[in-house]
């Protein structure tokens, strides 16, 4: 299967993935003397596999070319930095003010989640990669945190359950001298 | 079978059709794309694990006051902010292909680090003098919080003592990188500036759970 010719130039090919000649681009032979069977179907227009243009090199080429409009502008960055001081500021001032620890949370966590999602987006810039990396970033790491919250429903149960024992003789510890 | 006969269009297939560079990144982005999926569910259970045993606990210590604490540790903040603006204009200038202002945003970005570690490690200071370690509480703070759990030390120097080592592993990827910049690829730079995002990313958890969460009333 692996030796193969060309029937112009009867140069050699061992591999399997050449199928036409890389230097005259004539359809290679087997040693039988069969045509090799070509998988892929060529695109009519323009026929890569008759020149000897490097294909993977074009590919990286465009993956490095893509990159051209990641760049954003600077103003677009620094606008989501003054946006991330902004909700930063709006964290502390709620310290300041001394909300309940429960009401806190929500909404610290909730502007976390969307400063995280701004460094992500932009300062990663995700939202210029394609759809698919997203999704195969973000929803596994979305599920996998939702799934550690199993603990939490433990976690209160063993509230007045824990420290008692501890917190008695630590009081007690700082009461002998 | 022979993909080398495929054209390029083949190569870089439609979104879903698959193709040799189905995402369109290189692999090492998509590896450290990997990474830090991973290392932010690292984060996650150290951070679930704190809200765990603080849930758990018949009385949790709140011992930040707004002044000096909560102060200090918005500086950081504003710190680590200000080095990924700093980073991601290292990278825009890299995209440019402007080696010398990737060099130097760089190492704007790992001076605005190190800034923050060692704040973070004056602050260290202070509350190990304070007589805080890893499985006991200051004596003070027992008295002030009775019944307190004493994993509290554990919580906060396991979490922001990994979040400390790893922007201290980012100042030295970043050194690296500013070291080789002229070798590197464009995308390398970019890798790391995802890296450093990514640090950047989780103290922005770790600064409202542990510290603002922590006010002393």
């Amino acid at each position: 299967m692996a030796a193969r010719t060309c029937p112009v130039c009867d140069r050699f090919y061992g591999d399997d993935a050449v199928t036409f000649c890389l230097v005259d681009g004539s359809a290679l032979v087997n040693p039988d003397g069969s045509q090799v069977e070509i998988a892929i179907e060529r695109p009519a227009e323009r026929d890569l596999s008759l020149t000897q243009i490097p294909v993977k090199e074009m590919a990286m080429a465009e993956v490095e070319h893509g990159d051209e409009h990641f760049a954003g502008s600077n103003k677009l960055f620094i606008s989501v930095w003054v946006w991330l001081l902004a909700l930063t500021g709006v964290e502390v001032y709620l310290g300041y003010i001394h909300l309940n620890v429960q009401l806190m949370l929500t909404i610290l966590l909730g502007i976390s989640i969307i400063k995280a999602a701004l460094i992500v987006a932009y300062f990663m810039h995700l939202r210029f990669e394609r759809l698919s990396l997203v999704l195969t970033l973000v929803p596994i790491l979305a599920v996998c945190i939702c799934l550690l919250m199993v603990f939490f429903p433990d976690s209160f149960r063993s509230k007045n359950n824990r420290y008692r024992f501890q917190s008695s003789t630590q009081t007690e510890t700082t009461e002998e001298p | 079978m022979s993909t080398e006969a495929a054209s390029a269009d083949q190569l870089i297939a439609n979104e879903w059709s698959g193709g040799t560079l189905p995402y369109r990144v290189g692999h090492r982005k998509l590896g450290m794309w990997l990474f830090i999926v991973s290392d932010s569910l690292t984060f996650s259970a150290l951070l679930v694990g704190y809200a765990y045993v603080r849930a758990s606990s018949d009385n949790w210590p709140t011992p930040f006051p707004f002044s000096p604490s909560i102060i200090f540790s918005t500086v950081m903040t504003l710190c680590l902010l200000s080095s990924s603006l700093t980073m991601v204009m290292g990278v825009s200038a890299s995209a440019r292909g402007d080696k010398k202002a990737t060099r130097k945003w760089i190492l704007l970005t790992i001076l605005f680090g190190l800034t923050f570690i060692v704040l973070h490690l004056i602050e260290w200071r202070h509350l190990i003098n304070e007589g805080l370690s890893p499985f006991s509480l200051p004596k003070e703070w027992v008295k002030e919080w009775p019944g307190a759990s004493p994993l509290f030390g554990a919580t906060f120097f396991g979490i922001t003592g990994l979040h400390m080592f790893h922007v201290a592993t980012g100042a030295i990827y970043l050194a690296v990188v500013a070291a080789r910049v002229n070798k590197l690829k464009h995308e390398d730079v970019e890798i790391s500036g995802l890296y450093w995002h990514f640090v950047d990313l989780v103290w922005m958890f770790v600064f409202p759970m542990i510290y603002l969460l922590s006010i002393k009333a």
